[in-house]
């Protein structure tokens, strides 16, 4: 591939002008090799590309290989991925967060909403031609409560005691009332084990719609399962393909040697997205959240937090950042795509500097502030921490940037001591999680050291009434509140990504990646 | 009667070396400026180095100023080298970036030059023990790969909390442009020791040494002059590692806190993805680090060759 032809042929040059020739030649080879995919294919390679990929053979390709395969631990899109393909969850969540029967064809909750009773399919067998019985099920979330260290642990201890029901069913006896228990259940960690399962995370006895052949270190072969009980998987075969980075995997995508790639960063998706791939982005509840903590100055003062808030152009970060995909925040994690809850009825001032400059000085800061802004050194996060810096600096708050790698950020608990900070959080299934994680008094990742008793008493409300309107009611008034007094900001939320050679239907991206279903993809 | 006439003749020696120094430099210039390869060189440089100097004047826009429509393409809208992903105009980020590479690279050489041609000469003149010892402890450091040594150092230093407008703040914000003074201060000492350790058997040196001169006044006016070529050399060819270090640190991030616009760190902030949306964003301070340091290399070759053909 010579460079006349890279720079005539990547978008905004035309013709070769010697500045151009130059230019690309300044940069030097190195960069020259990346111009190479953004080439549209010549009928020879297309023919090459179409002649690699096989019918009956689906490769799925990750930027990351997995570190641990063993459900408890397990927490990575390329592990839960795995997990996925082998095991069965209870219950799923589609691209809106809404519960989607798996294992559980149907359930019903108890007037008091302290128990649920949950239907299992029939006719389940594991991979190793025995039955699924109830007693696995309990086995499974025996496990799952059993290590005090890890995550299940506590997202558990609600439930007082599991028991096998009438007929196919079993039943949860909650010591609280949660209307979003049932979410918790098709948690990441929940797949159904075989009882009595030794060499978890090694071994994979699952019920799952893939059987696994063969797991080396770049990539894991299985085959279809042709005893599941939802019916054969439209692909003979299922390979998951780890690279060492998107770009590779994006690479492979054009190359022909994979068909789909999961999870990547926005601007890889933008790249492909202009091919003739079948590209699909959905909106999550994951964000990037701003936070100022408001249990000392300059954060402790009302006015400092709105000062903030007036000063930020949600819109601009938007588009810059995130180049238009996921969807724009109201400063709250009740987001657009939790569509029963979130609201635009408190509308969210216009950005204005100049009355945020005065809010400051209202505030005892006429000559502005003078603060640093920590954020995990990943590519996004500084960027955003660039945008907010120069919109900030507008209204007179001069920001420091302190790009910290992602272990020094962690380390010690130094992201919940520092005043003003960037902290990602992945997406979650309900708005409750958030609030529950980061805005509580007591939340142990009370990050913005917010305590208000109104925003209490309304988060304890939502999450713990049945009446749906009372519900809504309650979110609705959280999402007042935090626009109104709150320290945080969230400009946007986060897409997710999948694309796909226009081989290959049956794929519905979802908002964790990882929990995608490949049973009905057809190559 | 030396007491009584070393003040005037000595006077008259530094002026009339004075004057031959301004002489031979002319005379080196004209050597280099005689291939066309150095003057080539000499130009780059030059061209950077006033760019570093009048970038404020001459950037349209500042550093972190987003108010462009993001990720136009170079030409369009009087934004000479495109915007980024940002809005940011790419050359107001590539000319203002010319002088933090002049401010660390430049500086940090000069300092290790400096310390570099005191310890070298230093050690190399004493001998004996001091130079065994020193000798050993330089060969020491130099196993370890410089980028290596300045990774550990930037990595400890950047996470270290200081008052604003301490010293030890102060020390922490210039801390590249120590570290290459540090990490090049023994590669500069062993090109001068070695020199030194030659230089000192000549006859001159002894004479000095007859005469009952201090030890002061051999190592700076007998034995420095003659070691001044090697160290002109090694200085030059000190700059053009240290500009590929600092970039390579840049880009690395542990060199510069964004929005800066080092040439690095801009490398590094759109490269993935973003490389095939706005390419320009990053070909053109890449651009900028090859040519300085192309440049750079040309006017040291110029160099080495005017200081062995004035001998």
């Amino acid at each position: 591939m010579n460079k006349s032809q890279n720079s005539s042929q990547r978008p905004g040059g035309t013709q070769i002008s010697r500045r151009r020739f130059l230019q690309v030649g300044a940069a030097g080879l190195a960069a020259a090799a990346f111009h190479v995919t953004g080439l549209p294919l010549t009928p020879a390679q297309a023919a090459a590309v179409a002649a690699r990929r096989q019918a009956g053979n689906l490769r799925v390709a990750w930027g990351g290989a997995p570190a641990t395969l063993d459900p408890l631990y397990a927490s990575a899109d390329t592990e839960i991925a795995f997990l996925n393909a082998v095991y069965d969850y209870l219950i799923d969540t589609n691209a809106t967060y809404e519960l989607v029967p798996r294992l559980a064809s149907s359930w019903n909750m108890s007037d008091d909403g302290l128990t649920y009773t949950l239907q299992i399919a029939e006719g389940v067998k594991f991979h190793d031609g025995s039955d699924l019985t109830i007693d696995d099920i309990l086995w499974t979330f025996e496990r799952l409560r059993s290590d005090p260290e890890s995550a299940t642990a506590g997202l558990y201890a609600n439930i007082d005691s599991i028991e096998a029901g009438d007929g196919s069913s079993v039943v949860f006896h909650l010591a609280q009332p949660n209307p979003d228990f049932l979410y918790t259940l098709s948690d990441n960690h929940a797949v159904i084990l075989k009882s009595g399962a030794e060499n978890i995370g090694t071994d994979f006895n699952g019920t799952g719609p893939f059987k696994l052949d063969e797991y080396v270190p770049d990539r894991a072969t299985l085959s279809a399962n042709a005893d599941y009980w939802a019916g054969t998987p439209g692909a003979e075969t299922l390979e998951f393909l780890y690279f060492d980075s998107v770009e590779s995997a994006a690479n492979a995508l054009q190359g022909g040697t994979v068909d789909v790639v999961l999870r990547m960063d926005n601007a890889t998706f933008l790249n492909l997205q202009n091919g003739s791939y079948n590209a699909q982005s959905v909106p999550t509840s994951g964000h990037d959240l701003v936070r100022l903590r408001a249990d000392r100055e300059p954060g402790s003062d009302e006015r400092v937090r709105q000062a903030f808030k007036l000063a930020t152009d949600r819109q601009a970060i938007f588009d810059r950042i995130q180049f238009g995909f996921g969807s724009v925040g109201r400063d709250s994690p009740v987001a657009p795509v939790f569509e029963a809850y979130y609201t635009e009825e408190t509308p969210l001032p216009e950005r204005d500097p100049e009355a945020a400059k005065a809010l400051l000085a209202d505030a005892g800061y006429p000559d502005g502030l003078d603060m640093t802004l920590y954020v995990p050194n990943l590519a996004d996060r500084v960027a955003l921490a660039q945008a907010l810096a120069a919109q900030w600096a507008e209204a007179g708050i001069n920001i420091t940037i302190e790009p910290q790698e992602e272990a020094v950020y962690y380390a010690d608990n130094g992201w919940l001591e520092v005043d003003l900070a960037i902290t990602p959080w992945g997406a979650r299934p309900t708005p409750q999680l958030f609030l529950d994680l980061y805005l509580r008094c007591d939340a142990a990742w009370n990050e913005a050291h917010f305590c208000d008793d109104e925003l209490e008493q309304l988060i304890e409300t939502a999450g713990s009434t049945s009446d749906l309107d009372a519900r809504k009611q309650a979110y609705a008034d959280i999402q007042r509140l935090l626009i109104e007094r709150g320290p945080i900001i969230i400009p946007y939320f986060f897409a997710s990504f999948g694309v796909m050679a226009d081989t290959v239907s049956g794929v519905e991206v979802l908002p964790f990646p990882g929990r995608t279903n490949f049973n009905q993809t057809t190559v | 009667m030396i007491n009584e006439t070393a003040p005037d003749a000595r006077s008259a020696r530094w002026r009339g070396s004075a004057l031959r120094s301004a002489r031979s430099t002319g005379r080196f210039l004209r050597e280099i400026l005689r291939s066309p390869q150095s003057a080539l060189g000499l130009l780059i440089v030059l061209f950077f180095l006033l760019m570093a100097v009048f970038g404020p004047v001459i950037a349209p826009y500042s550093t972190n100023d987003q108010s462009s429509a993001p990720r136009l393409s170079p030409g369009t809208d009087g934004h000479l080298f495109g915007t980024d992903y940002l809005g940011r105009d790419v050359f107001s980020r590539v000319v203002l970036g010319a002088s933090s590479i002049f401010r660390t690279a430049g500086l940090g050489t000069l300092i290790a030059v400096i310390l570099g041609t005191f310890t070298g000469l230093f050690i190399g003149y004493r001998g004996g023990v001091v130079d065994e010892i020193a000798g050993r402890l330089i060969d020491a450091l130099l196993a370890l790969p410089a980028l290596l040594i300045a990774l550990v150092i930037l990595g400890v230093v950047r996470n270290l909390e200081f008052e604003r407008g301490s010293w030890q703040a102060v020390l922490v914000d210039n801390s590249v442009l120590l570290v290459i003074a540090l990490v090049y201060v023994p590669i500069v000492a062993r090109v001068v020791r070695s020199s030194t350790l030659e230089i000192k058997s000549r006859e001159f040196v002894e004479a000095a040494q007859i005469r009952g001169e201090s030890s002061f006044y051999i190592i700076f006016r007998e034995i420095f002059p003659s070691v001044v070529p090697a160290l002109v050399v090694e200085a030059s060819l000190r700059f053009s590692y240290a500009i590929f270090l600092v970039a390579s640190l840049g880009f690395l991030g542990v060199a510069a806190r964004p929005p800066s616009p080092d040439w690095g760190l801009m490398v590094n902030e759109n490269r993935g993805g973003l490389f095939q949306l706005t390419p320009w964003a990053l070909e053109y301070p890449a651009g900028a680090i090859a040519l300085l340091v192309v440049g750079v290399n040309l006017m040291s070759d110029g160099i080495r060759r005017a200081v062995q053909r004035s001998g």
